[in-house]
C-alpha cells in the first residue's frame, strides 16, 4: 500500500499559487499516483482544467471517473490516443480527439484554445504522459515542446502536472526537471 | 507611369517576403490542422502574387501580354482562382474552429465552478 499521495502533494503543492509539477512515476504506481493527483485538483483544490490524455481513451477514461464517482464536467480532454486506433472521432461534449500524438502543433492549437476558454482564475492543466509522446517524436522534438508547454503554464499562471514514467526516458525527464517548480517522485513505500 | 511600376514591383517584393515568411512558418510545424491551414493560405496568396505580377508585367510601357485562348486578361483567371482559394480556406477556418473552439464548453464550466462557490 502506497502512502498517502494526496496529502505529499499537497504539502508540495499547497503554499504555491501556480506551479509546474514534474511526476516522476514508476510503471507500477503510476496508475494511482495520476489519479490520486488528479482527485486532489478536482476535489481537494477543486478546480478546472485541461486533461491531456495521450495513454488512456476517453471512454476508458471517463468509465473511470463514473466508478470513482469523480466529477468530469469541470475538465476539457484532449484526447489524442483513440483516433490512433480508431480514426475520425472529432469531437464530442467536451472532448476533442487529436489524429495522433505526433500532430504537436494541433495538440498545442487545442491546449492554448481550451486553456483559455476557461475563464476563472485558478485551473490545470494534466498531461498524461510525456513519455507517450517520445512514441511518435523524437527525443529533441518532445524537449522543444516540453520547454514551449512550460512556458505557456508560466504565461496562463496555471497549475501545470507532467506526468513521466521513469526508466524509460530519464535524460529528458532530467532535463526537463530544472525549467519546472516541483519533482513528485513515486513515494516508495 | 514610373510611380505605377515602382509601386507594382514593390507589391511583388511584399508577396513574395509574404510567401517566404510563411512558407518558414510552415517548415516549423508538424503535420496538422494549423499547417494545412498555412497551405491554404499560401494557394492564395500565391494567386494574389501572380496576379500582381502579371499586373506589373503589363504596367511595363509598350508591354502587352496576351495569351490566346485566354481572352485580354489574363490576370482574372489568378484572381478568380484566388478567391476560390479563399472560399477554401475559409471553409478549412471554420472546421478549424469547430473543432478546436471550446467556447461553449469554457462557459458550462464556469458556470459550474461559479454554483459551486454559492
Amino acid at each position: 500500500m502506497l502512502p498517502n499521495i494526496r496529502d505529499d502533494f499537497k504539502k508540495k503543492v499547497s503554499k504555491l499559487e501556480d506551479y509546474i509539477t514534474l511526476v516522476v512515476a514508476n510503471a507500477k504506481n503510476y496508475e494511482i499516483l495520476s489519479e490520486e493527483i488528479l482527485k486532489y485538483l478536482l476535489l481537494v483544490d477543486k478546480i478546472p482544467g485541461v486533461y491531456i490524455t495521450l495513454n488512456k481513451p476517453y471512454d476508458i477514461i471517463l468509465r473511470k471517473f463514473k466508478d470513482k464517482k469523480i466529477d468530469n464536467r469541470l475538465i476539457i480532454f484532449i484526447d489524442g490516443i483513440t483516433n490512433v486506433s480508431q480514426s475520425n472521432k472529432t469531437k464530442i461534449q467536451n472532448c476533442l480527439f487529436i489524429n495522433t500524438p505526433e500532430k504537436l502543433s494541433d495538440l498545442f492549437v487545442a491546449l492554448d484554445q481550451a486553456v483559455n476558454a476557461i475563464t476563472v482564475k485558478n485551473k490545470f492543466i494534466f498531461l498524461d504522459s510525456l513519455n507517450t509522446l517520445t512514441l511518435f517524436n523524437t527525443e529533441t522534438i518532445i524537449a522543444r515542446f516540453a520547454h514551449q508547454l512550460i512556458a505557456k503554464m508560466r504565461a496562463w499562471k496555471i497549475k501545470g502536472v507532467i506526468l513521466s514514467i521513469e526508466g524509460t526516458h530519464d535524460q529528458l525527464i532530467t532535463e526537463l526537471t530544472p525549467f519546472c517548480d516541483i519533482r513528485f517522485q513515486t513515494p516508495t513505500k | 507611369m514610373a510611380s505605377i511600376v515602382i509601386i507594382s514591383i514593390t507589391t511583388v517584393i511584399f508577396g513574395i517576403i509574404a510567401l517566404v515568411i510563411s512558407s518558414r512558418a510552415r517548415k516549423r510545424l508538424t503535420p496538422g490542422s494549423l499547417r494545412s491551414y498555412i497551405d491554404n493560405f499560401n494557394v492564395c496568396l500565391s494567386f494574389i502574387v501572380l496576379f500582381t505580377i502579371w499586373q506589373t508585367i503589363r504596367s511595363f510601357q509598350g508591354v502587352d501580354i496576351q495569351i490566346k485562348g485566354l481572352g485580354d486578361y489574363p490576370e482574372y483567371i489568378f484572381i478568380f482562382f484566388a478567391y476560390i482559394s479563399f472560399i477554401i480556406t475559409s471553409y478549412r477556418l471554420v472546421k478549424i474552429s469547430k473543432e478546436f473552439g471550446f467556447k461553449e464548453e469554457g462557459k458550462i464550466i464556469t458556470e459550474i465552478v461559479q454554483s459551486k462557490k454559492k
